[in-house]
């Protein structure tokens, strides 16, 4: 969205009734910029400043919810190019892909899977969000109805039109979820079940022809549009389209194809899949199809999706407190860094190639690095005294000497009077660590005169 | 099958003007040159893939000692395979490590020189050499290592903030390029390469690592990094035109990339995956060329870059 706070709150009522959940009009208008409002908030917007702030403040990529009422997900609504820009919003969806023989014991078992993907890292979990079910018999009909009454995952549904059709008898209206005729032809018999459309964008057609069938679909009442890719075409075409389609949609301000897209190639290994999805996340895909809930292949892709779609402007913290790098003992080092992420991970990784178990001590300094936080007046002596008390490390070592980084070795003196604890003056570059640590803690005399 | 001329027609993109990037030879591979962002244009993605020849193996993880010969390891010898696997370049990190007051010892020169001697001998792939030591050790090791490389092919660093005067000068006098490592930040990299290019290296003669981190480890500010050095350089900015180099070994930094059992799979698989996008990561945000250090997560990026390249007239 181009306009500024100041620009939008010239066509708000300037009343600061605080109807819509905020005190004034203008931290309405910057939580609007920031996504976290709705115009629909504001009860006395006119006419006039509705239609103005609503063209200007759509998202130029819509969006798609899709699952249960309660809990949906989001597909789209991105409005930047670039993550640094400003952030994307919503991660992209990996959906695994039911086989359709396994009947209900096979959806019980893929309920499973996809609590048995969860991946939990630096305070975040990451799993799969739901499932892509292809209808070829009545037992599809069976899974769909278990899962809609069990877990209530986001699910894409893929069928003829009569399929799609017993389908949406079975699935309530409020749990969102994407239709997807294998028939072009059944576009607009389907778009009349009310629920979300996924038109197939097939290697060869044109954007005009994909455009028209928006329009169509459209007008038979289809209202949460997204569109697939993948299959028939060519590795390259797929994903400059899935990079054209977002240009299109936030440099050319396009109206028309601006819907989130699905991106899938059937029938390839965990791995080669695993792989080209990781380029589509790369290039905008807002969802990905795995054919297996292959944990090998799908964490990496996970973690890339997470990272990826990590606000740039807040640094990622880590929880305060001691973490254990390999099995660390009564003797072994406590070393003292920061809770910015980055910082957290690079130090981490050092120690761990270390080889050399270690109790790592994070302190919290609001997500930043090292320098940044001792220039900033946050990496006190108070701070680390209180977390040395309250984080547990005095059961688990049986000595008081802390490492901390060389970049901050002027408040050795003033850390070592507040704590208690001697203070090791480690190395400037983390990168040092494992140097550092071998001559450390082999002639331990060396450091204890 | 249509062209994309024919496919996108009524709703193409307005032409922005832009500088294309410096084009460079490394090896037989002309990098460079671009003038959009990867994928965001027809044009096939250009990048080099190289892979990792280290000088032993110790303190790598199981999975990957073993993966790369084990004890019967021998660099010569896998990097013979390295040729055959189809590398565009090899990379080699030589890593002088000694405790405070003591020096290197000739033994250990004369290793890492017969070695890259050895290695020019054994393939005409352009090498690209990162050191790691003191900048104390660097008087005695450059002039030795650089002797031992191929003017006007091989590539010598790492250059960095307080010692790229040093390399600059090694770089000069045997006409090697200069590998360029800046700590994650888009200001510093231009900085670096702008020192470099003050004294006396062209940026056409810099590839610059703006340091990778690994997935689950900083990939993404790696991503934006490359991404803004890219858009800088697409808008004119030659101190960031030049060649761009991640090194996807540094997924290997992490544990979650090679230990660890149940959500996130078998190691032994996951391994290469993980490195094979760190690698994607840096490709697609716009890396000219990209080292990598487990065969099989090469082999994966090769392939998917192949796939992405087939077919130039049905592809677009």
């Amino acid at each position: 969205m181009a306009l500024t706070a100041l620009e939008i709150y010239k066509h708000l009522p300037q009343k600061n009734c605080g109807e819509c959940a905020v005190a004034t009009c203008l931290g309405f208008a910057m939580k609007l910029i920031a996504g976290e409002a709705e115009l629909a908030d504001c009860p006395y917007l006119t006419e006039e400043a509705l239609a103005f702030l609503g063209a200007s403040t759509t998202l130029p990529l819509r969006k798609v919810e899709l699952g249960y009422e309660e809990n949906p997900i989001t597909l789209g609504g991105e409005e930047v190019l670039f993550r640094h820009d400003k952030r994307f919003h919503s991660p992209t969806a990996i959906l695994l892909r039911l086989s359709s023989s396994s009947g209900t014991r096979g959806a019980k078992e893929a309920l499973g899977a996809l609590q048995n993907a969860v991946v939990e890292r630096a305070g975040e979990v990451l799993a799969p969000q739901g499932f892509l079910v292809e209808i070829e018999g009545k037992q599809d009909l069976d899974i769909i109805e278990f899962l809609v009454s069990k877990n209530r995952p986001p699910l894409a549904v893929v069928g003829g039109s009569d399929e799609l059709k017993k389908a949406s008898e079975i699935i309530p209206e409020e749990h969102r979820t994407l239709l997807a005729p294998t028939n072009p032809r059944d576009l607009t018999s389907v778009a009349r079940l009310g629920q979300p459309l996924l038109i197939p964008f097939r290697w060869g057609q044109s954007l005009k022809q994909v455009a028209q069938e928006i329009e169509i679909t459209e007008e038979a009442g289809a209202k949460d549009i997204m569109l697939s890719l993948g299959g028939d075409w060519q590795l390259g075409s797929a994903l400059r389209m899935l990079a054209h389609l977002r240009r299109l949609a936030i440099e050319g301000k396009e109206q028309t194809l601006n819907r989130p897209t699905l991106y899938y190639f059937p029938g390839e290994s965990p791995a080669e899949q695993s792989i080209k999805n990781a380029l589509a996340v790369c290039r905008y895909a807002n969802a990905v199809v795995m054919d297996s809930p292959n944990g090998s292949a799908l964490s990496p892709l996970m973690v890339l999706r997470s990272e990826l779609y990590a606000d740039p402007q807040k640094p990622i913290q880590i929880p305060p407190g001691v973490y254990p790098l390999g099995a660390p003992g009564k003797d072994s080092p406590v070393i003292l860094t920061t809770n910015f992420s980055l910082t957290y991970f690079l130090v981490s990784g050092d120690i761990e190639a270390s080889s050399v178990s270690s109790h790592l001590l994070i302190v919290d300094v609001e997500g930043q690095s090292v320098l940044t936080a001792y220039a900033s007046g946050k990496l006190t002596p108070s701070r680390v005294r209180k977390l040395l008390e309250s984080c547990g490390i005095e059961e688990k070592v049986n000595h008081h000497r802390l490492i901390i980084p060389g970049l901050v070795s002027k408040i050795s003196g003033e850390l070592a009077e507040e704590c208690g604890w001697e203070i090791v003056v480690g190395p400037k570059d983390s990168s040092r660590l494992p140097a550092f640590l071998h001559s450390y803690s082999s002639p331990k005399e060396a450091h204890l005169g | 099958m249509p062209s994309w001329e024919e496919i996108t027609e009524g709703y193409t993109l307005p032409s922005a003007e832009a500088t294309p990037t410096l084009e460079v030879a490394l090896g037989e591979l002309r990098l460079g040159g671009r003038t959009a962002m990867p994928l965001f244009e027809s044009s096939p993605l250009k990048v080099a893939l190289g892979l990792t020849v280290l000088p032993h193996l110790r303190g790598l993880p199981p999975t990957l000692t073993f993966e790369l010969g084990g004890e019967n390891y021998a660099p010569l010898k896998y990097a013979q395979e390295a040729v055959g696997a189809g590398a565009d370049f090899l990379f080699v990190p030589l890593s002088f490590e000694i405790e405070e007051g003591e020096s290197l010892s000739s033994n250990e020169i004369e290793g890492a020189v017969g070695l890259l001697s050895e290695l020019t001998q054994l393939t005409d792939l352009p090498l690209i050499v990162e050191l790691s030591a003191e900048k104390r050790l660097l008087d005695t090791l450059l002039n030795a290592v650089a002797g031992a490389l191929r003017g006007g092919k091989d590539w010598l660093g790492r250059a960095e903030e307080d010692t790229y005067r040093t390399y600059a000068a090694a770089a000069q006098a045997y006409d090697l390029g200069v590998l360029a490592q800046s700590p994650m930040d888009i200001n510093l990299a231009k900085q670096l390469n702008i020192l470099l290019h003050s004294n006396g290296i062209h940026y056409e003669r810099i590839i610059h690592d703006p340091l990778t981190g690994g997935l689950g480890y900083g990939a993404q500010y790696t991503f934006s990094v490359i991404e803004r050095l890219r858009l800088g350089a697409l808008a004119g900015d030659e101190a960031t035109s030049g060649l761009i180099l991640v090194n996807s070994g540094e997924a290997w930094s992490g544990r979650e990339c090679y230990s660890g059992q149940g959500p996130l799979g078998d190691p032994e698989k996951r391994a290469p995956l993980w490195e094979a996008q760190t690698a994607i990561c840096g490709i697609v945000a716009g890396a000219d060329a990209c080292a990598l250090l487990h065969p099989r997560a090469f082999a994966y990026v090769r392939e998917a870059v192949r796939e992405i390249n087939a077919n130039p007239k049905e592809a677009v």
